[in-house]
């Protein structure tokens, strides 16, 4: 071992430095100087995200109406491009000037400026018509403004910084809860009208409705001097006044409309001819964002009572409107009605809470707030950002601790089984918007770990040119190296895990790292492929503050025993403790070099991979009971297999002589295949065997009973049509279903039964055989009855 | 149809007080169309429906226009609107436009629906409002005592048409399923119960118009009109299909004639409804996806009876005749 490699191995173990020898220009080099400009093989290709038609920005769309409520800046200017410019050189002008413009709008978002679709566009159009020769100055302008015509959305434009998730949230829950108030709106707009109109009615037939001046007014100015208005009055009220309406119910309809008019968890305006009544009773509309789990909770708790006298509101008014409500029944009910008797389906009527939690670290209260709220299953969404999953802390005792970091608070939400959980990145929130959606319309509460990507400390130039503070890069980065990874947690969906629980598209999800390949020279100037996997260590790297646990090692130094951080990790036996891991880097020039790493890496790097292989488990993948499972069935089936071969071979042995290899030929089968694949094949041939004759009858129905001499009726199949009800009712009846039956047979002669028989259009009386032998005309009428027997 | 959505609380207190129905609930007086009259069956499945889907009566209601069939909102204990003669569809459009959480149904006679109300029908369809037509289609006009009507089959001789009926009869199916936003269309007859019923439930829950044409016998004028289809239950075709009839095993021995025919299958609908020597009993078309006028139509505002007043009283004044003074 050389002596550098012996300073690599002492790193690696120890975290000291090889001392620095400057007249050495082969040796190890690991001052921070020399770092600069470096990033992970990965995102050689993502120097100039501006250039890049990806995510970001994205357009927060204004207005309920909309079916998406968000949109890439990108999906919008591909539908743009498809109906403008046809393919082929064609459309070329217009493709280009589209993209052109496409990308001046990414630019003014990712340099910080804020502002709407339709501002950015103007801007963006007027810049590029200035830049452009005069001769293609007013096809450009023409082009453009068409295209403008064919934009029907319009909102904030946001590109991937620290206040992505949040403002992604917000809108996604702002979306959610003016659809809510929109059905508010219409079903207690209608509750109010009809209680209305019942008072109304009610009024219309009291004695105040009759009175002359009320009379008068019914008849309007202009002819009222034709009118006397007393004398009507008089001959009105001495007629037959109706029932007004209780007085117990006339004010309980009352109190309901009041409650219902004037409550606070909604902006309405119902009516017409309604001002807002809460505006003009001065109420000021609930809110419903906050920045901490523990004032949402608060706010939820605090308007309890309120929710509670709104939902009886509704009920008495759903109830007095189908004039349902049970005088004494319905008093006790409502009196003992309160916070405990609500239903989760009572708090679907009103907004949910949301809690946006960016300031961490978080008090011990609110801690106990969060998980407290999670497992409530109360409707109150928390949103939890995390901007660095690498402060220096990390690797001591706290913040790794559970509570604030937000992977650790996610994974302990799905544990609690009761709150719809996503973990993400800022970077693929745009990729989850319907998951989030799902989330914030769930009943219930709801987790949101979302990481930024906004607090990394990854200096400028390493990420030169890349959007203005790296978040994106930084975002991307942590969920490709497993540091954040993406799962969706839906407590609701389905009833085991594999439905409720999904790793959705984190890349590569079934190995330990995500691995690319990437086309470069070697030293003889000839084309290599690099394979390497991109871990927590890759990313790690990226981080000025963990400068110190990496050391760059010239190629003249490289030897054997060096192994990337991936391959490393992945030897789970066999002594490694003289291998020395590394990742690999490129400078500005793009050159790539290998940087050793030491045991606090490789620390935090193993306990990433195994945080991800819990999530794999959860995800279905390399599930460890499931494998040990497999294997114990496996074994079973093997043992029985043989046994069941074994007395095979003796049964045939015993009987007429057969050859060896038919005794052998299942067996052949039965050793090859695996128990799930044998199953399979005898479903399958199950289902290609024809179904057995008259199986497709549903059921067998009785045939009918065999009768005596007893007249009867298939009364199942009577049409109700009175024949023979009104020929004779004593002997015929209807039973509970309106058809006929023999309700009595000696109800009447013989002759009716026959004569009904004869008469019965779908022929189903059966009149058996006289009753009595003494009446007359027999033999004709046993004749006549013989044709319905 | 439509069911109000109540809150959950409310839901608990009308479950809590709820009356179960029994089929006498839903009678009222005592029938009079003539002894043998199909109109008998197809008013017992329509009690046995609201019995079964326990209907509120207070909620429910008939409507229609005049014939013997025309009668039947009298025999139901519900609401009802027993209306000019041609304008029951317009009536029972205009209630559930107003009241969109009514059960309506309609019955119609083939004078009633496919003559004097023709233009009616065509537009009742297209609207699509979701309620249940029923057509009683006697094949004569039955209250006016032995008239052709529009169904009628060639040579048949009734007071209008003393040396027999010359017209080719109009096929209420086939004009039915021409017109656009039709999105349910079947036919039963009077005189198999079950299939009466079935074919009567699934119109019912179905969204939007459903229009059944019943076979229905009048044994005081035209007692030969369907006898040959009663003798040979196997010119009866039955439509069968996970989204159409259901057929209890005891009906298939009888009915064997079978054909699966999947609803949602337009061309084969008009195939079927062209069918001359068989009677196809079943639902022939359907399509819940097609929009109720009501629903399109339903006001971004409420209308409050001072907002309704107002509009109103602007409007009378355009026309005011005011008094000379
Ligand atoms: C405007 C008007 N025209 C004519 C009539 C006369 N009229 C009453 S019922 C009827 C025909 C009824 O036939 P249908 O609708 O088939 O009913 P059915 O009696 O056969 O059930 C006619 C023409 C009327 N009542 N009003
Ligand atoms: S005659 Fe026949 S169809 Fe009519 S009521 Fe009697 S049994 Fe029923
Ligand atoms: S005339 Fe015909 S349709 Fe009318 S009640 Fe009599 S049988 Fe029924
Ligand atoms: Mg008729």
């Amino acid at each position: 071992m050389s002596t550098n490699t012996q300073d690599l191995v002492a790193f690696r173990l120890t975290g000291k430095r090889p001392a620095q020898d400057s007249d050495d220009a082969s040796a190890v080099v690991a001052n921070s100087a020399d770092s600069s400009g470096l990033c992970p093989v990965l995102f050689a290709g993502y120097s100039d995200l501006t250039s890049l038609r990806y995510d970001f920005p994205v357009i927060l769309i204004n207005g309920p109406h909309h079916s998406a409520p968000m949109r890439s800046l990108t999906s919008i200017m591909n539908d743009i491009i498809d109906s403008l410019a046809p393919k082929g050189s064609e459309g070329e002008f217009d493709r280009k000037q589209l993209l052109e413009l496409e990308r001046q709008i990414r630019s003014y978002a990712a340099s910080g400026d804020k502002g709407t679709l339709s501002k950015f566009w103007k801007k963006a159009q007027a810049d590029l018509i200035r830049g452009t020769t005069s001769s293609e100055r007013k096809a450009l302008k023409a082009c453009l403004d068409q295209a403008r015509t064919l934009v029907d959305v319009d909102g904030e434009v946001i590109d991937c910084n620290e206040y992505t998730c949040s403002k992604i949230t917000e809108h996604l829950w702002d979306f959610e809860v003016t659809a809510k108030a929109i059905r508010f709106r219409k079903r207690v707009g209608a509750l109010i009208l009809r209680l209305e109109r019942i008072l109304e009615a009610d009024f219309q037939i009291s004695g105040d409705a009759q009175d002359p001046a009320n009379l008068k007014g019914a008849v309007g100015d202009a002819l009222a001097s034709s009118f006397d208005f007393k004398a009507l009055s008089d001959l009105l009220k001495g007629s037959d006044t109706h029932d007004v309406l209780p007085v117990t119910r006339k004010e309980r309809i009352e109190n309901s409309l009041k409650a219902l008019k004037q409550q606070r968890f909604f902006a309405t305006s119902y009516l017409d001819t309604d001002e807002r009544a809460a505006d003009e009773a001065g109420l000021k509309v609930h809110k419903y964002i906050f920045n901490t789990c523990t004032k949402a909770h608060d706010a939820f708790l605090d308007r309890l009572p309120e929710m509670v006298e709104l939902i009886k509101a509704i009920a008495i008014a759903e109830l007095e409107i189908v004039n349902g409500y049970k005088d004494g029944f319905d008093d006790d009910f409502f009196l003992g009605f309160d916070q405990t008797s609500l239903m989760p389906e009572d708090l679907e009527l009103f907004p949910s809470y949301l809690a946006v939690c960016c300031g961490q670290p978080w008090s011990t209260t609110e801690k106990g707030r969060i998980i407290e709220t999670l497992s409530s299953g109360l409707p109150i969404k928390i949103m939890v950002q995390t901007d660095d999953i690498l402060p220096p802390s990390s690797f001591g005792a706290g913040p790794f601790s559970w509570g604030l970091s937000g992977a650790q608070l996610a994974g302990l939400a799905v544990g609690l089984g009761s709150a719809f959980v996503l973990q993400s990145t800022a970077s693929n929130l745009y990729q989850l918007r319907s998951e989030l959606q799902a989330g914030l319309a769930a009943p219930g509460s709801a987790l949101f770990s979302l990481f930024s990507g906004a607090g990394a400390q990854t200096s400028e130039k390493q990420l030169a040119g890349t959007n203005r503070n790296g978040s994106y890069i930084t975002a991307a980065a942590a969920m490709e190296a497993r540091a954040f990874p993406t799962f969706v947690f839906n407590h609701e969906a389905g009833s085991d895990l594999a439905a409720r629980f999904s790793l959705l598209n984190n890349p590569h999800s079934r190995s330990d790292w995500t691995s690319y390949s990437l086309d470069c020279e070697d030293d003889d100037l000839q084309r290599t492929t690099l394979d390497f996997a991109f871990t927590i260590a890759d990313f790690m790297a990226t981080d000025e503050r963990y400068r110190n646990h990496f050391v760059k090692v010239v190629k003249s130094d490289w030897v054997s025993d060096m192994v990337s951080v991936g391959e490393y990790l992945a030897t789970s036996s066999g002594d490694m403790s003289d291998k020395i891991p590394y990742v690999l880097m490129i400078n500005e020039a793009g050159e790539a070099s290998r940087y050793v790493v030491d045991d606090t890496v490789i620390r935090a790097t193993k306990r990433a991979r195994d945080i991800w292989h819990d999530l794999q488990e959860l995800g279905g993948i390399n599930n460890s009971h499931a494998r040990k499972r497999l294997e114990e069935e496996y074994e079973v089936w093997e043992a029985k297999k043989q046994d069941e071969l074994e007395s095979l071979r003796v049964e045939m042995a015993a009987a007429a002589p057969v050859s060896v290899q038919d005794v052998n030929a299942p067996s052949a089968m039965s050793e090859t295949l695996a128990p799930a694949v044998r199953q399979a094949t005898d479903a399958d041939a199950g289902t290609a065997m024809p179904p057995p004759q008259g199986a497709e009858l549903k059921e067998t129905a009785p045939e009918p009973q065999v009768q005596n001499d007893d007249p009867w009726i298939e009364t199942v199949r009577c049409t109700t049509c009175n024949e023979c009800t009104d020929l004779n009712n004593q002997i015929f009846a209807y039973d509970d279903n309106m058809q006929a039956y023999v309700a009595n047979p000696d109800g009447g002669p013989f002759r009716d039964i026959v004569v009904a028989a004869e008469n019965c259009q779908v022929a189903i009386i059966h009149p058996g055989k006289p009753r009595n032998s003494n009446e007359p005309g027999l033999p004709d009428l046993i004749k006549r009855a013989e044709l319905f027997m | 149809m439509m069911v109000t959505t109540y809150s959950s609380v409310t839901e608990r207190l009308l479950q809590s007080t709820e009356e179960h129905h029994k089929i006498d609930d839903f009678k009222r007086h005592i029938p009079r169309w003539c002894t043998g009259c199909g109109n008998g069956g197809i008013l017992t499945a329509m009690q046995k429906l609201c019995r079964d889907e326990n209907l509120p009566r207070e909620n429910t209601v008939f409507v229609s226009g005049i014939g013997c069939s025309s009668r039947f909102p009298h025999y139901m204990n519900a609401y009802g609107f027993h209306g000019l003669h041609g304008r029951a569809l317009p009536v029972a459009e205009g209630i559930k436009m107003a009241r969109p959480d009514l059960h309506v149904f309609v019955n119609t006679g083939d004078g009633d629906c496919c003559s004097i109300g023709a233009a009616h029908w065509i537009h009742a369809i297209r609207y699509n409002m979701d309620m249940t037509v029923i057509l009683h289609d006697n094949n004569i006009y039955g209250l006016t005592k032995n008239q052709a009507s529009p169904t009628s089959p060639i040579g048949l001789s009734t007071n209008t048409t003393p040396r027999g009926s010359i017209l080719e009869p109009l096929n209420p199916l086939l004009v039915t399923l021409g017109i656009q936003n039709a999105s349910f269309v079947a036919q039963t007859v009077d005189w198999i119960p079950e299939l009466m019923y079935d074919i009567l439930s699934k119109a019912y829950h179905h969204k939007g118009l459903s229009f059944i044409r019943v076979l229905q016998r009048c044994p005081e004028f035209v007692p030969d009109m369907f006898q040959a289809w009663m003798d040979e239950p196997v010119t009866t075709r039955l439509l069968t299909h996970e989204n159409g009839l259901s057929v209890s095993p005891a009906l298939s021995r009888t009915y064997t004639n079978q054909e699966v025919h999947d609803p949602s299958n337009m061309d084969r609908a008009r195939e079927i409804a062209s069918l001359k020597d068989q009677v196809p009993v079943g639902i022939l078309y359907r399509n819940d996806e097609i929009p109720c006028y009501e629903d399109v139509r339903e006001p971004d505002r409420l209308q409050t009876s001072g907002g309704v007043r107002d509009v109103l009283e602007a409007e009378f004044d355009n026309f005011t005749i005011w008094p000379e003074n």
